[in-house]
């Protein structure tokens, strides 16, 4: 699998316009002085990617930890299918079904993948003892799903290839039936085959039916994965683009100038060129 | 791409083979150190190992193994708790004085209330305010030694004495070779093994050791997983204190102060990493009755006391180095 953009149908770039699994509306967040995210409003819906794109800095991550709780915002509404919810650590988020693989591949490195699916909700059998078992077969469930190369279920991950690890980090987002998915950076520390194999895992999440937050610096990714592309750029929503109505150049100009397509003069454009 | 970076095979010479295999066995090279130990010192003081000397021996690593329980777990957490030694001594010493008036059970419980106490608030500076374990667990053991001390003077008329339950307990055996303390060691020791390998709690204990971050972020409550282990450490060091004063047949303010270096030293010889997230109690035992053998072993070569320390101090630096190079993984 390589990088290069595959024509796809009509069907899938455009999912049906349901009502939205997630609204955020003005979202606000500032550290200090500094505006990380100033009045974002983004939504999300069933079976969609939306690519979230941005130099560094432009308060896409900030975004992000305030939908998977790791930041509360200052003022703004998240709704989750509609209802208002207020969501103040992970545990709020989780139990509004979001999920998040963060970037660094939060796993515990000498726990075995079954451990880490299963990380702060142990399965217990009888007198309050660890069931192994039960989560080694959940676990092997999932990764039929998932990954059926991945066949590791005793080792320590640390042992595991990068894919493999980001399986495991995938294999716990889905476990307890996440709707909605923000995937930081997930092919960021993956060889180009690694990467082939997390693209074709999020392709086969978005056909089950989950709504995803890519956030990526890889401007292919974004491209060969996302449905809508919202390009953010200090702390604000430059705009939000239909994948197939933009090309790449014009994503990089949101990017870079941090205007719409149509705002861009073409002497901006040349001179990024 | 798959299936590549899997477990390591061995390969390669007989001495590859055997890494491995020990690497998957850790007890087994503790175990031959301990015999090897043993028979050292046989050779050293001919007759010496008899089943009294067993007996004795495991009297006296009993609540040294008690004591390395606390150090393994919150170092598999990556903490470490040094107040151990002072919260034993407590214990001991406010048992030793309130049991005359109380009797020795009240006494002992009552005995382990402070211990607790000491332990919750590491657990609650640890575990809440963040503070490090280090500088948390020494911090406290000051305020103890100090707390002790103005005990003591307020205490000058009570005077100690260690219960006849309480030396039955920790200083008497069974048939003449079964330490009594065993009778509380083996179901407490049971219980650590199985808490850490089959709960849940134990489970994230090795979890928060290994990436604290992942598991906050997998909805681990953290802060509350480090102030229950605290307090058992507490507890747990506070009953070593209550075992060793009947080992000894009395009890000081600084009675159990010695076996803070060896409670850190059993668990770390037993193979627990200090950075946290691997290792577990079964070598934390064995090391336990190392060091307690080598403090014989050293004790009947009849070395000035500073031969004494400075061999012991070597030793354990050089068991820990070696046994981790052995079990390291690849």
């Amino acid at each position: 699998m390589t990088a290069i953009p595959q024509p796809e149908t009509h069907a899938t770039s455009t999912p049906p316009r349901t009502a939205p699994i997630v609204a955020m509306n003005d979202i606000r967040v500032s550290f200090g002085g500094v505006h990380a995210v100033d009045g974002v409003s983004i939504d999300l819906h069933e079976g969609e990617v939306v690519g979230l794109v941005g130099g560094n800095g432009a308060g896409k991550s900030t975004l992000m930890k305030v939908l998977s709780g790791a930041q509360v915002p200052d003022s703004g509404e998240i709704r989750i299918n509609g209802q208002r919810v207020t969501i103040h650590n992970p545990r709020d988020a989780r139990a509004h079904g979001i999920e998040t693989i963060y970037q660094t591949l939060a796993l515990a490195d000498n726990l075995d993948a079954p451990s880490n699916v299963f990380l702060g909700r142990e399965l217990v059998g009888g007198l309050g003892t660890l069931d192994d078992a039960a989560m080694e077969s959940a676990t092997r469930e999932l990764m039929e799903r998932l990954n059926p190369r991945f066949k590791n279920f005793k080792a320590a991950v640390a042992s595991l290839s990068g894919g493999q690890r980001q399986s495991v980090a995938i294999a716990r987002a889905i476990q307890f039936n996440a709707q909605i998915l923000i995937m930081d950076e997930p092919t960021a520390a993956l060889g180009p085959a690694e990467t082939a194999q997390v693209r074709e895992l999020i392709r086969q999440l978005k056909a089950d039916g989950l709504g995803i937050f890519l956030i990526s610096h890889d401007i292919h990714d974004v491209f060969d994965l996302s449905d809508r592309i919202s390009v953010m750029h200090q702390g604000e929503i430059v705009g939000t683009v239909e994948r197939a109505g933009v090309t790449t150049d014009q994503v990089l100009a949101m990017i870079i100038l941090g205007k719409k397509p149509d705002e861009v003069t073409s002497e901006e454009l040349a001179a990024l060129h | 791409m798959t299936g590549s970076a899997t477990a390591v095979e061995p390969r390669g010479g007989p001495l590859v083979v055997a890494r491995v295999w020990l690497r998957d066995r850790p007890l087994v090279p503790l175990l031959l150190l301990l015999a090897g130990l043993v028979a050292l010192l046989e050779v050293v003081q001919p007759g010496i190992v008899s089943v009294n000397w067993v007996a004795s021996t495991m009297r006296f690593a009993i609540p040294l193994a008690i004591l390395a329980a606390c150090q393994t777990m919150t170092m598999l957490t990556g903490g470490i708790d040094l107040s151990v030694a002072v919260v034993a001594s407590m214990s001991a010493y406010v048992m030793a004085t309130t049991q005359s008036d109380i009797g020795w059970l009240a006494a002992s419980l009552v005995a382990l209330v402070p211990a607790g106490v000491v332990g919750l608030v590491n657990g609650i500076g640890v575990g809440l305010f963040r503070v490090h374990p280090l500088i948390m667990t020494i911090s406290m053991s000051l305020v103890v030694s100090g707390a002790v001390n103005v005990y003591a003077r307020s205490n000058i008329t009570g005077g100690t004495r260690v219960p006849s339950e309480i030396t039955d307990l920790g200083g008497q055996s069974l048939l003449g070779f079964l330490p009594n303390s065993l009778i509380v060691f083996i179901p407490l020791a049971a219980l650590i093994l199985v808490a850490l390998r089959r709960s849940g709690y134990g489970r994230l204990l090795y979890a928060v050791g290994d990436n604290e971050v992942a598991s906050r972020l997998a909805g681990v409550r953290v802060g509350r997983v480090l102030v229950v282990l605290y307090l058992i450490s507490g507890l747990l060091a506070g009953f070593a204190g209550l075992i060793y004063a009947g080992v000894i047949g009395s009890a000081t303010g600084r009675l159990v102060d010695p076996f803070l270096l060896p409670s850190v030293a059993a668990a770390v010889i037993g193979g627990t990493s200090i950075f946290g997230g691997r290792g577990g109690y079964a070598g934390s035992i064995v090391g336990a009755l190392i060091l307690t053998v080598l403090v014989t072993f050293l004790n009947v070569m009849q070395a000035p006391e500073a031969v004494r320390q400075i061999l012991f101090g070597a030793i354990i630096l050089a068991v820990a180095a070696t046994y981790t190079r052995i079990t390291e993984g690849s």
